[in-house]
């Protein structure tokens, strides 16, 4: 616990620098995610990696991804995720054997909205062109 | 039927047939009742037992088909598209995986999707013209597991009859987090499809209470059962109808009970032909069996009838020489034997009997013969005896009258020297004398009564004669004679001079038997209209014993010899009495008189008399 609370801490103090970038993607989140912080796009990628889980409330964490394909989801991987479709599919692999799956798939802007909408702790993204509306904006990328 | 009991008792064959076929038949028909019961029990039992496991078999069809839908939903629930529910199916890929679904499984009802607010988010087929719609409330939010909803009618496919599986959806993101409810409907007809079959009748019964037929084929058909489980889910036997019953069983059907039925007479239908066979099989049985029963029956009593046949032979011609052929070691060999032999002492004692029958009557004719010269000696001996009295009295007369003249010569001669002595020959040779001439007149009445001659007189004035004679001859007893004679003619038709002789006898002889002063009735009696006259000469003497009143007529008998010496006569006064009588046709009876005497009455028949 005292690990993810430095974490989370650190996530905080590195948000400002991150939302000064142009960005082309938004991170969204439920809005029950409350006292939302500040993310990093390290913390994104923490979070879509399931390497943390829970929000400092300790709400569990639900991530969304858009279907393989789609342009949001290409964008998401290599700005967030910094990582190819090769490795990515490499470390599913290796985390399906712990028992663990990538994240939900929602496949279009709207259902991503309405799912993150809808499901307490739901983190997601969606083009930073489409209203983020009845969601909460964690951060955008880049 | 009594005419047939007659045809059989009338013969020994008959009868042992009669209980030959009677046996078979009780025995067959008891045996066949038997089988057919045993074999209707069993087809009963049977049929039971199939119907149960028939039964067992359409609920584990149904409960499997059921099952493996329920399977199929609860995996479907947890596909990941559903998640999109979520996000309201905006990109339709729940509804299109519902309807690849239902046709990749070829669902025979539909599939309905609703979020966790119970509304209609993806469906294989939209309630007409009711887009949006909600969980329907027959349906509700079910707890947290997979539900079987039983047949009920559906608001949201037109009031259809139907079952529903109805299955949580959980985000398989969060298992805790409730996204919705899947709920496949299944049409009732689809249910009775797997249940029903043409052959047999199949009630669905729920047992929950109230207990009551969900489905039932064919129509009615559960009216006519008795539908209650009863103690034993084995199937029951009801007399109309056979049911055999699924046991329940927990899953996902619990509750629910598959009864197969069928009527006791579709059952049963096989008994008719057993029925049959056992008819005809007894038939063919019988046949043999009364062959064999009439074949034993004459072999055992031929013997007996050959033996009757024999003994009415012998009954009909009186023949013993007939024979009964002993055919066998037996009792009924032993009876022949025996008969045969009895046959042979009869026939020998009959050939016996009738040779003595023969001796004798030869002995007979033979005795007769000697009998009859017997007689004839025997009267001539008689006559000759008779006409030998006779001559002698006749002969004895003339020497006596001529003696008696002589002694009076001599008498005369010596001057009566001895009178005493004189008088005693006169008085024998008188005795004598008048014996012979009374045998002489026995005699003539026994060898020659043709000579005697008769005419009609009264009686009345000979026995008036003969009173008068006596009393002239006893004049110290005059008075004792009574006489009654009626004043009337009595006429009778014969000898006067014999009447007089045998009547004057017996008035004698009751004076010479009584004392003086002893009264001496003499009475005739003879009405008009009689055809006899009755003089009776009654004395009151000392009569005779009873033994001697029966000799009283024969010759020379007396009933006291000593009194009757001193009294004198000759001792057949009585016989020609008697004798004279007879040959007038009339009887002369003595009998006692009470207390004291003798009556004789003689009887003689009477002549009409002048009118």
């Amino acid at each position: 616990m005292n690990k993810r609370l430095i974490l989370l801490l650190l996530l905080t103090f590195l948000a400002p620098v991150q939302a000064a970038q142009a960005a082309r993607l938004i991170i969204i989140a439920n809005p029950s995610v409350v006292n939302p912080p500040t993310l990093s796009l390290k913390d994104v990628a923490a979070i879509y990696l399931l390497r943390v889980t829970i929000w400092p409330d300790g709400s569990r964490i639900v991530p969304v991804n858009r279907e393989v394909g789609s342009t949001e989801r290409t964008d998401f991987t290599a700005m967030v995720l910094h990582q190819d479709f090769e490795s990515l599919a490499a470390y599913w692999n290796e985390m399906h054997f712990q028992g663990k799956l990538p994240p939900v798939v929602q496949e279009s802007e709207p259902a991503m909205l309405a799912f993150v909408r809808s499901v307490p702790g739901a983190i997601g993204y969606i083009s930073e062109n489409t209203p983020a509306i009845g969601v909460t904006v964690l951060a955008h990328v880049p | 039927m009594m005419g047939i009991v007659g045809f059989f008792s009338r013969s020994i064959p008959r009868r042992i047939l009669a209980s030959f076929g009677t046996i078979y038949l009780v025995t067959y028909l008891a045996t066949a009742l038997v089988v057919f019961s045993s074999a209707r029990t069993s087809i009963l039992e049977s049929n039971a037992h199939t119907l149960q496991q028939l039964a067992e078999l359409k609920y584990d069809r149904l409960d499997s088909a059921i099952e493996t839908l329920a399977t199929d939903v609860s995996a479907w629930s947890q596909l990941e598209v559903m998640n999109d529910l979520v996000s309201g199916d905006l990109d339709k890929r729940v509804t299109s995986t519902l309807e690849n679904l239902k046709s990749l499984y070829r669902l025979p009802g539909d599939l309905y999707a609703f979020d966790a607010k119970g509304k209609m988010i993806a469906a294989t087929r939209w309630p007409a013209g009711r887009v949006g719609n909600t969980l329907p409330s027959e349906w509700g939010i079910s707890g947290s597991g997979l539900a079987l909803l039983g047949k009920h009618r559906s608001s949201i496919e037109n009031g259809k009859e139907i079952i529903a599986i109805e299955s949580p959806i959980y985000g398989n993101f969060d298992r805790s987090f409730r996204m919705g409810t899947l709920v496949l409907s299944i049409p009732w007809t689809s249910v009775e499809k797997l249940l029903f079959s043409a052959d047999t009748a199949t009630i669905l019964v729920d047992l929950a209470e109230p207990r009551h037929v969900l489905a039932e084929y064919p129509a009615g058909i559960s009216g006519r059962v008795d539908v209650e489980p009863g103690q034993s889910t084995v199937g029951t036997k009801i007399d109309e109808f056979v049911v055999g019953r699924s046991t329940p069983k927990a899953g996902i059907l619990i509750g629910w009970q598959v009864q197969s039925v069928q009527e006791t007479r579709v059952v049963t239908s096989s008994l008719r032909r057993v029925g049959s066979e056992l008819v005809l099989l007894g038939a063919v049985l019988a046949a043999p069996i009364l062959i064999l029963g009439r074949w034993l029956s004459n072999r055992v009593t031929a013997p007996v009838m050959e033996l009757t046949r024999v003994v009415g032979e012998i009954a009909d011609t009186d023949k013993l020489d007939a024979r009964v052929p002993v055919s066998s070691d037996d009792e009924l060999g032993t009876l022949a034997r025996s008969f045969n032999r009895m046959t042979e002492n009869l026939e020998r004692t009959t050939a016996e009997r009738e040779q003595f029958v023969r001796d004798l009557e030869a002995l007979n004719l033979t005795l007769e013969a000697k009998v009859l010269a017997r007689t004839e000696e025997l009267e001539a001996a008689i006559e000759a005896q008779k006409r030998l009295i006779g001559d002698i009295s006749h002969e004895i007369k003339s020497p006596l009258a001529r003696l008696g003249v002589a002694l009076g010569i001599v008498r005369l001669k010596t001057n009566d020297i001895a009178p005493k002595q004189f008088d005693r020959m006169e008085l024998e040779i008188g005795n004598v004398s008048a014996l012979a001439s009374e045998l002489l007149t026995l005699a003539r009445l026994d060898v020659a009564p043709e000579t005697v001659t008769f005419s009609d007189f009264d009686i009345c004035s000979l026995v008036t004669r003969i009173a008068s004679d006596a009393q002239y001859e006893a004049a110290e007893r005059k008075s004792d004679l009574i006489l009654k004679i009626p004043d009337r003619e009595v006429l009778v038709r014969g000898n006067d001079e014999l009447l007089r002789r045998a009547i004057e006898n017996v008035v004698r002889n009751a004076f010479f038997y009584t004392t003086a002063g002893t009264p001496v009735e003499i009475s005739v009696s003879g009405a008009a209209a009689a055809r006899h006259a009755a003089i009776t000469i009654r004395d009151e003497g000392p009569g005779v014993p009873e033994a001697a009143l029966g000799h009283l007529f024969e010759p020379f008998y007396r009933v006291d010899e000593a009194r009757a010496r001193r009294t004198g006569g000759s001792g057949v006064g009585l016989s020609i009495c008697q004798r004279v009588i007879q040959l007038h046709g009339g009887s002369v009876v003595a009998s006692n008189h009470v207390p004291h005497g003798l009556i004789v009455t003689i009887t003689l028949p009477q002549r009409p008399g002048p009118a």
